[in-house]
């Protein structure tokens, strides 16, 4: 590698204990992957399949249920999950931001948008004063807000959706950050908005350098968006590739089915969706989770969970169908 | 802002005439007072005289005009049993109630918001079970019982504090907790409930992820949010303990305005319990336009909307 | 621009002026007398209800036996109720003289008595207290009297169209009438009405220091009273709360408790330095409304008689008043004029049972109703017990007081069918005032329920009458009328339980409860506390 990983997940569980322990869901089971400065990597799955836990296990805010149960997160060399939620506290909004995906229900409606921007660089940072303003009035241009002197005493209701997620931009931005994780942020915009707001994230990617992980379900923004794409399947990553190799040749069976349910534009035919229905996390099938759906399902797929396998093109796959293509890898 | 202001006082104009009315019927339905004024051995010549003295041989409508008239005026009628105007029995009773609601208010919020948060950030463990099973006494106590049991302790047990009647601040302390223990349990739970909600949502976890430290995120994100329902409910609740705070007043001797009404209704004091309701009437109509008054400028969405 | 960054700051000073607020407020109210240690020369007492302003005048006397605790220790009469002197004590008055042929009454004012404002007490203020009277009995008085004359700087003669036998009685019983109770007549037309209820000025023992209406009476001694008084400060607040009156008394924030309820009243009696003071008061008897209809079962005297004889009154009292009170024979009080002794009536199931069971009912019959006087509902409820032992079941009808009144106004039509009243009443001045309202027919109070004509035409021969001894004998005669033919069954004298604390001067509780014809402490100057 010529860069330093900012990002190095490594084979993550992080288990949900719910009924007193008699009920264990396995929402994160084994993902690993890397991620460099400047480098933009796609989640895509599923709702449930474990992007969402994925990132909240990153940055160590899980819900009380929820436990990391294995595996490590280097970032920037050292591990979090071994460091206390008071020295993660140093980290969130400083070193890895969020944006999540509902603007309006992510900012908080008493709050005017300096106070809000502000706060992390006041708490981080420690600016005050004078530099505190010019901060954050340079934070909401570089999301490219049009007068941010007068725009930031204002509210979040008299916002619209798409000057309020590049808001939430500002916030991620405002300690300075090496890695960003968007989930889902624009989902809830309307779709010209969200060209404009994807056209920035990029820039500023551009220009800061800083690592994004982008969590989403629509593909055609990971076409746009994305430098890499792992896909999460009921808690695995099943498929790891740069996005050109992803799109031109998936290897998994599941993100084959995921490009095929993707509508094309002047198609008439009717659209595609895989059979079955996602799994029960709490009781996964035995073997390979997807074999119940899968419409190339072997015998071997039932009983025997497949493994890591490294075609050469520089993505990787859990499928025992790369097996019998390839020799030992 | 104005607007929302002047469209808020002109309703509340129209409930008070509303209230007025029900009030000068309701107190009427209830018998003649003139037969309790002088009792046992009266004759009905007495009791003529004394019908007339206070025009209650008029008919209704009449009665009803000279009273608003008076009203319009300041002026709320003349009480049979204290031959004062209402008005100043009112004012000179509103001190001490004022006293005993502020303090019970006081005492509720005090109690019940912070047992409320706490209850709420530290959801399902042992201090959320402790603060429910408080808020499960503070219902189910029922006031006279506890400013019996105040008086028995502290007053003649303990011989800490004066067994009923105001004066200082130690006069004040038994039926203001006997009072506002109740509110204090009603308060805890919406705060609680509040809270909850509030922790839930979206930005309180993007304070999270900013990385703020707990306490920030607690007190001043939450905390600002979760309160707005709570405030609402303490201003009603500080109306009716000053205005109708009768238990608490009786068993205390406290010379408040719940106990003017009540002795004012076994009397069958008719201007006294007009008078009395129509200003409780109009201080809950005041502390409704004031609370919400208050929202517009806590909540900048109300304020500045259309 | 920066906000502060305690946005809740509007909250914060919305808690913070409430806390001033309050401070404030409470501060702004006068100082009690520390708990506990009342100052030297001091009484207070603890009065059972809440008090009406116009209680502090005479002159709008409602009838009651209530406004007299109130106004004797401001005002005082030319004649009046004081200790065993039923109404003739003299008081303002050093002498006074009813003529003959009961037509005139004459009484000379006492040298020196004077007003709290130090104008002296003249006959012209007399004559204004008698013709200005708007209370209770006015008509009467007016009715009677044909003119005031003063006689001299000293001496008033009352003049009356007809001999009017009762006017000394009516004239001097605090808890009937109060034209007799002097007020300041210059004084009292600059206040008005109104205003004299909120600062009276009278020529009794204590002048008015401060009054809180509703709450509190705070009076001093006026040192211009004719007779010594002895505590220099009395205080009367209104404390409705029967507990917290205890837990005064206890704690010794008050001196002198009225009505302590039954349940409480025998561990009122344990506190160390604490008397009980069980003041006789009125009677509590049972009046079978109709009884007239011959379809009414009490129609038949041996019902009646049988009621009788299944009350079990020492069980009554007992429960009632921890048998403080007495199981009585008359339904009037003995401090009455012409009252009578009748001995205890016997309880004897029995023979109540054969009795009923001569008149036709072996098995009893039902009561549609047992009405108690408001609030004594537990007497009710015992009465009926009793009652079901000889098999006459009824069920207790409960009221608000006014309703009760009301009801009994209204006559025969309010209590259909077979019923039953449980009636207490403390007859004051004269029995024949009680007679007229409540049992004669047409009375005020009792309309149609009675009506026993025998009676009553020996009732208005007696009000006509103006021979003492013949009215004497008459009263007397309708009084064993209606106790032998059971008209009325006495069940027992209610018991008005009051409570003394250690730091009353006593031998006894009747020195603090001296008069008997209230279960009120007046005469307020007599009391003596301890240093």
């Amino acid at each position: 590698m010529a860069r330093d990983a900012v990002l190095r997940v490594a084979d993550l569980q992080t288990h949900f204990f719910t009924f007193g322990g008699a009920r264990v869901v396995r929402a994160v089971d084994g993902v690993s992957f890397t991620l460099h400065a400047g480098e933009t990597l796609g989640l895509v799955g599923e709702s449930g399949s474990g992007k969402t836990t994925t990132c909240l296990s990153i940055v160590g805010l899980l819900p009380r249920a929820g436990r990391i149960v294995g595996g490590s997160v280097l970032f920037e060399g050292a591990d979090l999950t071994r460091k206390s939620q008071r020295e993660l506290r140093r980290i969130r909004g400083r070193r890895i931001a969020v944006i999540l995906q509902d603007p309006m229900a992510s900012l908080n409606p008493l709050f005017t948008i300096f106070r809000q921007v502000a706060e992390p660089a006041f708490f981080h940072q420690h600016l005050r004063g004078r530099s505190l303003r010019e901060r954050v009035q340079s934070l909401l241009r570089a999301v490219r807000i049009p007068s941010p002197e007068w725009r930031m005493r204002e509210y979040p209701h008299q916002m619209s959706g798409g000057m309020r997620q590049r808001i939430v931009g500002a916030i991620a931005l405002a300690g300075g950050p090496r890695l960003v994780i968007a989930d889902e942020p624009t989902t809830n915009l309307d779709v010209t908005i969200q060209a404009q707001y994807l056209d920035l994230l990029k820039d500023i990617q551009r220009e800061t350098g800083v690592a994004l992980i982008f969590v989403t379900h629509n593909l055609g923004i990971v076409a746009k968006m994305c430098d890499r794409v792992a896909v999460m399947y009921a808690g695995k990553l099943v498929e790891q590739a740069p996005v050109r190799e992803l799109f031109d040749a998936p290897k998994h069976p599941y993100t084959r089915a995921l490009l095929g349910s993707m509508p094309k534009l002047g198609s008439k035919e009717p659209l595609y969706s895989i059979r079955g229905h996602p799994p029960n996390l709490a009781s996964l099938p035995s073997g390979c989770s997807f074999h119940p759906r899968c419409p190339d399902v072997m015998p071997r797929c039932m009983t025997e969970e497949p493994r890591d396998f490294r075609p050469g093109d520089g993505s990787v796959a859990r499928c025992w169908l790369l097996d019998d293509v390839l020799t030992r890898s | 802002m104005s607007q929302f202001i002047i469209r808020r006082i002109l309703y509340s104009v129209v409930t008070l005439f509303i209230l007025s009315a029900t009030i000068f019927l309701i107190v009427r339905l209830t018998g003649d007072p003139v037969a309790l004024m002088a009792e046992a051995s009266a004759r009905p010549e007495d009791l003529e005289r004394i019908r007339h003295q206070w025009g209650l041989d008029r008919s209704w409508p009449v009665q009803y005009a000279t009273f608003m008239q008076n009203a319009l005026t300041g002026e709320l009628g003349k009480s049979f049993n204290y031959r004062l105007p209402v008005s100043e029995l009112y004012f000179q009773r509103l001190p001490n109630s004022l006293t005993l609601g502020l303090a019970a208010t006081l005492i509720s919020l005090l109690i019940g918001i912070p047992a409320g948060i706490i209850s709420a950030v530290k959801v399902n463990t042992a201090w959320d079970n402790v603060a429910k099973g408080v808020a499960l006494l503070g219902l189910s106590i029922p006031g006279f019982w506890l400013g019996l049991v105040l008086i028995l302790v502290f007053s003649v047990w303990l011989r800490w504090l004066p067994t009923s009647g105001s004066g200082d601040w130690r006069h004040v302390v038994m039926p203001a907790l006997a009072l506002g223990w109740y509110f204090a349990a009603s308060m805890l739970r919406l705060t609680r409930s509040s809270m909850l909600e509030v922790l839930g949502s979206e930005y309180i976890k993007l304070a999270r992820l900013k990385g703020l430290p707990d306490f920030v995120v607690i007190a001043m994100h939450a905390f600002k949010n979760a309160l707005i329902p709570v405030f609402t409910l303490a201003g009603v609740n500080m109306v009716v303990m000053v205005n109708a705070a009768v238990i608490i007043e009786v068993i205390f001797a406290w010379p408040g305005i719940g106990r003017l009404l009540y002795e004012g209704i076994f009397q069958r004091d008719f201007p006294l319990v007009q008078g009395v309701v129509i200003m409780a009437g109009f201080m809950i109509i005041g502390i409704n336009l004031f609370v919400d008054v208050l929202y517009a400028f806590i909540d900048p969405r109300i304020r500045l909307s259309r | 621009m920066k906000r502060p960054r305690f946005e809740a700051s509007g909250l914060f000073t919305l808690l913070a002026a409430a806390l001033i607020l309050g401070a404030v407020a409470s501060a702004a109210i006068p100082f009690a007398s520390p708990a506990g240690a009342a100052a030297k020369g001091k009484l207070v007492l603890a009065w059972h209800a809440g008090f009406a302003s116009r209680w502090l005048d005479p002159q709008e006397h409602d009838g009651t036996a209530t406004p007299d605790n109130f106004f004797t220790a401001i005002h005082d009469a030319l004649i009046k109720n004081q200790g065993t002197a039923l109404y003739d004590y003299p008081a303002l008055a050093e002498h006074f003289s009813v003529a003959a042929d009961a037509k005139s009454a004459t009484f000379t004012l006492r040298k020196g008595v004077k007003f709290h404002n130090g104008d002296p007490v003249t006959p012209q203020d007399v004559k204004f207290s008698y013709e200005n009277y708007r209370g209770a009995k006015a008509d009467v008085f007016k009715k009677k009297t044909e003119r005031v004359e003063i006689v001299d700087d000293r001496t008033i003669r009352f003049v009356f169209k007809e001999p009017f036998l009762d006017f000394a009685i009516l004239f001097g019983t605090a808890n009937v009438a109060g034209p007799g109770w002097v007020v300041p007549e210059k004084y009292y037309k600059q206040v008005g009405a109104d205003g004299f209820k909120q600062k009276p000025i009278g020529a009794g023992p204590y002048k008015l220091a401060r009054h809180e209406p509703g709450v509190r009476v705070e009076m001093e001694a006026f040192d211009g009273y004719y007779r010594p008084v002895n505590v220099k400060q009395l205080v009367m607040i209104s404390v409705p709360e029967a507990a917290t009156r205890v837990a005064m008394l206890e704690r010794g924030e008050a001196d002198i408790v009225y009505n302590v309820p039954g349940e409480l009243i025998t561990k009122v009696g344990k506190l160390p330095g604490v008397t009980l003071a069980p003041v006789l008061s009125g009677s509590f008897f049972i009046e079978f409304p109709g009884f007239q209809d011959p379809k009414n079962p009490f129609h038949d005297k041996r019902v009646r008689e049988a009621v009788s004889l299944a009350v079990d009154r020492r069980a009554m009292n007992q429960a009632e008043t921890a048998g403080m009170g007495k199981p009585t024979g008359n339904w009037i009080n003995n401090d009455v004029q012409y009252a009578i002794e009748w001995p205890e009536y016997p309880r004897n199931v029995e023979k109540a049972k054969q009795l009923l069971r001569e008149a036709g009912y072996p098995n009893g019959f039902d009561v549609d109703w047992v009405t108690p006087l408001p609030t004594f509902y537990s007497r009710g409820e015992r009465l009926i017990a009793q009652l079901r032992e000889v098999g006459i079941r009824g069920r207790l009808q409960t009221m608000e007081r006014g309703i009760y009144f009301q009801r009994l106004q209204g006559g025969l039509k309010e209590f259909p069918g077979t019923q039953i009243i449980l009636h207490g009443v403390r007859i004051a001045g004269s029995w024949s005032f009680w007679y007229e309202g409540h049992f004669k027919c047409g009375g005020f109070n009792s309309r149609d329920r009675i009506c026993v004509k025998d009676l009553d035409g020996k009732f208005d021969q007696y009000e006509r009458s103006i021979n003492p001894a013949e009215r004497k004998k008459l009263a007397e005669e309708i009084q064993r009328g209606i106790l032998d033919n059971y008209y009325l069954v006495p069940v027992f004298r209610h018991a008005f339980v009051n409570a003394i604390g250690p730091r009353v001067v006593l031998q006894k509780w009747q020195d603090v409860f001296p008069t008997i014809t209230t279960g009120y402490a007046y005469p307020w100057e007599d009391i003596k506390v301890k240093d």
